[in-house]
């Protein structure tokens, strides 16, 4: 990505390519293929994270829609919804609206839409757990949630964990017990532990591995996770 | 994902009319941990073009507890809330054996029981319990409801004694009584996140004397649906429960199962994995009636 | 934290140098790299086992709404890949030897544009009679499944040493068994996915997860027609490999549909993302084997006579079959002296899924049989395991089947199982009490629950970089800028950090070389536009081929800043002495520059009514020659335990006429963290090797090596009972127990 990251407020035309050449520096890739998004005035603040691009996946036919003065009321849908649906999200502490298909999944929104692929997909049936966020502060796979159910939701991401530019303890525990090998179950592992260390103060290991256990590592890292945990409980007790 | 429509009606009545007017291809959504993947994977024919989600029905989301009444679980309460409701885990503690093993803790924080029970697995882990401690379920039409005992609930692999516009609103579970025990074990070959290949769930209730009084054994995943292991319940009636006595009410449940050989295991296995497991949920149970 | 933590010396455990980027969420793997005008590939898979294709129409895909261009082997210019033979066609064309050959690929504006795309191309194929048993295929007469392999026999290994006729005449014990080792999936937690475009140079470029960029970049171009340096590959983070991303997955099919959607004005880029039953279904896995082995011995142990079958499926297509094999040939009489040998291993097509590249690399296959057949051997002779194993390993000067003495030194064999069976306490926990069979549960069951515990030992010994002839070699490059003195230094090197820690002991050792603090090593890694070929993070090599690159580039880089050039920039290549091929006729050879060496103790408690096995702790020596960066060696060691556990007990990879009955993580079963033994201890032994840099030896392979014989011997320990054939699923080992309706592996 580009490392000085885009301003807020700047025109993401600046940033991007003339799409008729494939001709790519590397200052021009970015996160997520931002369709459909629209960032509500709440969430200016603080965007660094985020590159707002110019929507570039035109397929998707659901064109961004401008967020409602007011939240919208969490009306029963009496109608079938086939087409995209306005969803509100607070995702890391930014309020987003965004037009949403029934059968699009969280992770889908959180990694497309949104330009947060932290979070990873590594089955897509809730086997492995890699897709990991906190939703209203219970853990849960992002990759069977449907985003439209979640609508009104404080979803927090592996991006969201960070305060004031530190890091999280058990962010800062599994860099320093190296509590991962290649680092793709990582975030969800991360995500997981914090649940646990935000309710439960010095976890037994038993009780830590028992929830942790949906959390599948093939470098098979767990005996430093476990350290990990543990430490960050230290650090949070 | 394949494309489809959503509802997202308030009431159970609504549901139902939703589910008879679309028919067959609509679908209800609890926690949607079986239905999404089997919309991903097409594992159970074509994904549906209508998904109703139970998610904005208030009164499928309780579970309520007394000691008089005993337990109700509406069929939209997630695992996790089920088994945080005060009473469950010391009253039904199978129910816990039965449900904490379902998936990982993120499954069970979006996963119902209803929707376990609905998606009528022949390895639900929540039905040998649920069946053991005597549940009933309440089921809504869009004109009526209906009450039938769980153990009538199943009618094959993925079939439900639901017709067509029916949904599953809550289990009825009555307090055990004095003197009793129940416990679910299920065999799989990995210690998290695995498929049973043998459920057992063992209810005991001693007699003052300390005979068996009654029995339920219901066995999972070793025939087209959960079934009672009758033989076996009243080989242990008016007994005492002598290890012998365990050990032939094992025997007996095992002949009375038709299990499949599959990748995991062949039938002879499943069979001695019954009686192994007939043994032990009876020991268990034994123990918590004794105490 | 700042990255200041991470300075020290070469030998201690540096914090990662990716783990900001990897706690933080802020690595990008090959899927989460996204580019504007991007559009999707899907692939259209066979799923068919043998059959011809006679009929291919893709006009109604073509037409769908968002489609772009689908692409069939008719587009591909040189249709062929393979990282040992030119023998695997990028699309199938007219033939399909396997499940996952790819047909045709679709691109689309969206991904679902792409998948529904699929539904709509039209093929008809007439079913091929299907080879699904090597041992029925390299029969004289069956039907030849490639063209390039007569008798289905991909390659023959024969090692001949001494007169093993002799040998067992002269031998006390014989010794006999038929093992069966199974195909094994990587399950490496990012699932194939990749990003292609043309590069600002006009390169045909794809950002991949790999673990070699110029065998890649090579593969592409020729399968092009492009010269190499008209294609670049880039590894952006790597979700897990071991060995599984050697071969093409996603590589030659991204390059090609960028290059022929740019010949067709259509400037875009292209991406893919597999699922992860692709995943499964479509790239290569570990070999299965059968091995028939007899060994001869004295009544006081020391071993005779060796001869020993190997066959090992090999699928349709070469991949790295050959030399898995002849790493089986090497490691299926185990790091033992063998006065008379007789080897016969095999590589046979058939249409499974081609086997190639995994962790141990025939290692693990040749050791189970070679370490099963020790354990059964002491049994036979009354003797403790570990005392036989010191009277028969291999010790410097000694001569290996292949007729030439280990390499580097110190042949550390008796150091490590000396070390690992004192630091389990092996007298006191080996035991000959072993449960006699009477003592199982008669009848159908009883009442307690059976559990009974069992120690068991086993060591190994594998190769560290390619052998056997393969071209070898490892390529960097160091820049020193500054003016008086050296402010920062920059290390170009082309080594994948797969997950093991590569990139951080690759800084670790540039720091020590030019006497520079971590803090101002810059690296630039993993892309072929800025670095030589370094060959692949595989065959445990990383350490020992970067760590002789770098001694040699900042030396170079040294003596220029010496010379006062500014920036003083040095390039060179490391070549390590020539290793050679077996010999035709009698396997004699060098087949290797460097080896390592482990063993290992383990505790089993099996509950012997369910046949359910529990791995409880493991002791692992392992002599690395020096340690780098302890911390992560331990993780190696950790993580090869919990990956063998995979293989050994849990993972089962289940095939029926070719097709995989276990394409998901719901059925195909690697290990939890609570099926993790309680206690892994690391045991590093330092014995340095003459070659390696600073002594050091390659390890990433080794713990994995030995853990499947030392569980089957605990579990005879345990239980009385030979276990020849993995994985020991409950099922299997119930089935032994109690001797029902048992079936050897058909």
């Amino acid at each position: 990505m580009n490392e000085e990251g885009n301003k807020p407020g700047q025109s993401p035309e600046e940033e991007t390519m003339d799409t008729r050449s494939t001709a790519v520096t590397r200052r021009q890739f970015l996160i997520g293929a931002g369709a459909g998004l629209v960032v509500g005035a709440a969430a200016t603040a603080g965007l660094q994270a985020l590159q707002p691009a110019k929507p570039v996946e035109q397929a998707k036919p659901a064109p961004p829609v401008q967020q409602p003065a007011q939240p919208a009321p969490a009306t029963a849908i009496v109608e079938p919804v086939s087409g995209a649906k306005l969803v509100k999200l607070n995702v890391n502490g930014l309020d987003y609206s965004l037009a949403i298909e029934p059968q699009t999944t969280l992770i889908e929104v959180l990694k497309r839409d949104l330009g947060l692929t932290g979070t990873k997909l590594g089955c897509n049936g809730s086997m492995c757990s890699a897709c990991t966020v906190l939703v209203d502060g219970v853990a849960q796979n992002s990759c069977s949630l449907l985003a439209i159910r979640e609508s009104g939701k404080k979803i927090v991401t592996v991006e969201g964990l960070e305060q004031g530019g530190k890091l999280h303890p058990v962010q800062e525990a599994f860099w320093t017990q190296m509590g991962y090998q290649c680092g793709f179950c990582t975030p969800g592992q991360i995500m997981r532990a914090v649940e646990l260390l935000n309710k439960t103060k010095n976890p037994t290991d038993a009780q830590i591995m028992a929830h942790m256990s949906g959390n599948m590592c093939k470098c098979g890292a767990y005996p430093n996770i476990l350290k990990a945990v543990q430490a960050a409980a230290k650090q949070m007790a | 994902m394949h494309k489809f429509a959503y509802y997202a009606p308030q009431t159970v009545k609504e549901a139902a009319r939703i589910l008879s007017k679309n028919g067959p291809n609509s679908k209800l959504l609890a926690g949607g941990t079986d239905l999404l993947v089997q919309i991903k994977e097409h594992v159970k024919g074509p994904a549906p073009d209508y998904v109703v989600s139970v998610k904005n029905i208030r009164e499928l989301h309780d579970v309520k507890f007394s000691a008089r009444a005993g337990l109700t679980i509406g069929a939209g309460a997630t695992i996790s809330e089920t088994l945080a409701t005060k009473g469950v885990q010391e009253h039904f503690p199978a129910i816990a054996d039965g449900t904490a093993i379902i998936g990982s803790l993120q499954i069970q924080n979006i996963a119902t029981i209803g929707g376990n029970l609905c998606n009528a697995a022949p390895s639900a882990d929540s039905a040998p319990p649920l069946i053991a401690y005597g549940a009933t379920a309440l089921i809504a039409g869009p004109r009526a409801t209906r009450t039938v005992a769980l153990e009538d609930f199943f009618t094959g692999p993925g079939k439900t004694v639901l017709k067509p516009g029916e949904l599953l609103v809550s289990i009825h579970v009555p307090t055990p009584p004095a003197r009793s025990g129940c416990q679910y074990v299920r065999h799989t070959p990995r210690a998290q996140m695995d498929i049973a290949m043998v459920g057992v769930a063992s209810f005991i209730t001693l007699d003052r004397k300390g005979r068996v009084a009654d029995a339920r054994i219901v066995l999972g995943a070793v025939a087209p649906t959960p079934i009672r292991a009758r033989q076996a319940e009243d080989s242990l009636r008016g007994q005492e429960p002598t290890a012998d006595a365990l050990r032939a009410a094992g025997d007996i449940a095992a002949r009375e199962e038709s299990p499949i050989g599959d990748v995991r295991g062949s039938a002879g296995y499943r069979r001695y994995m019954t009686s192994v497991l007939v043994q032990r949920t009876a020991q268990a149970a034994l123990k918590q009636a004794m105490r | 934290m700042a990255r200041e933590k991470l300075l020290g010396p070469l030998g201690e455990s540096h914090a990662r140098v990716d783990a900001p980027d990897k706690v933080t969420g802020a690595t990008r793997y090959p899927g989460d790299i996204a580019l504007p005008g991007q559009l999707w590939m899907k692939t259209l898979y066979a799923h068919r086992a043998h059959a011809r294709i006679k009929r291919l129409d893709v006009a109604r895909a073509e037409q769908t709404e968002g489609v772009v261009k689908v692409f069939t082997a008719r587009d591909v210019p040189i249709n062929e890949f393979g990282l040992i033979a030119f023998d695997a066609p990028v699309l199938a064309g007219d033939v399909v030897r396997w499940i996952g050959e790819k047909v045709a690929l679709v691109v689309a504006e969206t991904e679902q544009q792409a998948r529904q795309a699929l539904d709509l191309i039209e093929v008809e194929y007439e079913d091929l009679p299907a080879l699904t048993d090597p041992r029925e295929a390299m029969k004289v007469g069956a039907p030849v499944i490639h063209p390039h392999y007569a008798n289905n026999v991909l390659k023959h290994v024969p090692i001949r040493k001494g007169d093993v006729e002799r040998g067992f005449a002269e031998s006390d014990v014989i010794v006999e068994g038929a093992y069966y080792t199974p195909m094994q999936e990587h399950a490496y937690l990012q699932p194939e996915a990749g990003l292609a475009y043309l590069d600002e140079e006009g390169r045909v470029t794809v950002q991949v997860a790999g673990q070699w960029t110029h065998e890649d970049q090579h593969q592409i171009a020729h399968a092009l027609g492009l010269p190499d340096e008209r294609v670049r590959v880039i590894y952006p983070a790597i979700g897990g490999a071991f060995g599984g991303r050697e071969d093409m997955s996603v590589q030659i099919i991204l390059a090609l549909a960028v290059w022929r959607l740019d010949q067709m004005g259509i400037h875009r880029p292209v991406k893919t993302i597999w699922s992860r039953e692709e995943s499964i279904l479509g790239h290569h896995k570990r070999h299965q084997m059968w091995i028939r082995a007899k060994w001869g011995a004295k009544r006081d142990g020391r071993l005779l006579a060796a001869e020993v079958e190997v066959i090992a499926d090999a699928g349709p297509y070469a991949y790295t079959s050959t030399k898995v094999l002849g790493n089986a040939a090497v490691t299926c009489t185990g790091p033992y002296f063998w006065p008379h040998a007789r080897v016969d291993a095999y590589a046979v097509v058939t249409n499974n899924i081609p086997a190639g590249a995994f962790r141990g690399f025939g290692a693990p296959q040749g050791h189970f049989a070679a370490e099963q057949q020790m354990n059964k051997l002491a049994k036979r002779l009354g003797m403790d395991p570990v005392e036989l194993r010191l009277k028969n390993v291999l010790r410097e000067g000694a001569l290996t089947t292949t007729q030439t003495p280990l390499p580097g030194g110190v042949v550390a064999l008796p150091q490590v199982v000396q070390v690992c069976a004192r630091a389990a306490g092996w007298k006191a926990t080996s035991t000959e009490r072993h449960v006699a069979d009477e003592n199982l549960p008669q009848g159908s069951t009883s009442t307690r629950q059976p559990l009974a515990t069992g120690y068991g030992f086993a060591c190994a010994f594998k190769n560290i970089g390619f052998s056997f002839g393969f071209p070898e070699g490892a390529s960097a490059a160091i820049e020193l800028h500054g003016g008086t003195r050296v402010e920062r230094a920059v290390l170009k090197i082309a080594g994948a950090e797969v997950g093991q820690g590569g990139h951080t002991v690759f800084m670790q050792m540039a720091a020590e070389a030019l006497g520079l603090p971590l803090a101002q090593i810059e690296l630039v890694a993993s892309d072929t536009a800025t670095s030589g070929d370094f060959g692949s993070a595989s065959a445990s090599r990383s350490t020992f081929f970067a760590g002789n690159a770098i001694r040699g580039t900042a030396a170079a880089a040294l003596q220029k800043w010496r010379d006062e050039e500014r920036p003083a920039i040095a390039i060179y290549r490391y070549q390590p002495p020539a290793t050679e091929n077996f010999d035709a006729a009698t396997g004699r050879a060098r087949p290797n520059i460097a080896y390592g060496y482990v063993a290992q103790v383990v505790e089993v408690e099996v509950d012997t009514e369910t046949g359910q096995i529990r791995l409880k702790r493991v002791w692992c020596a392992d002599d690395v020659g020096k340690a780098i960066n302890p911390q992560l060696i331990e993780g190696q060691i950790e993580g090869g335990v919990v990956q063998a556990l995979g293989y050994a007990i849990t993972e089962n990879f289940v095939t029926r006429d070719g097709h995989v009955l276990t394409p998901y993580f719901s059925n195909y079963l690697i290990p939890g963290v609570l099926d993790v033994p309680e206690r892994i201890e690391s045991l590093i032994l330092e014995f340095p090797d003459s070659e390696g840099p600073w002594g050091a030896r390659g390890m990433a392979e080794m713990p994995f090596i030995p853990l499947a014989p030392a569980i089957t011997a605990a579990v005879h320990d345990a239980t009385g009972v030979w276990f020849d054939e993995l994985p020991l699923t409950p099922w299997k080992v119930w089935e032994r127990l109690h001797e029902r309706s048992y079936t050897p592996h058909s």
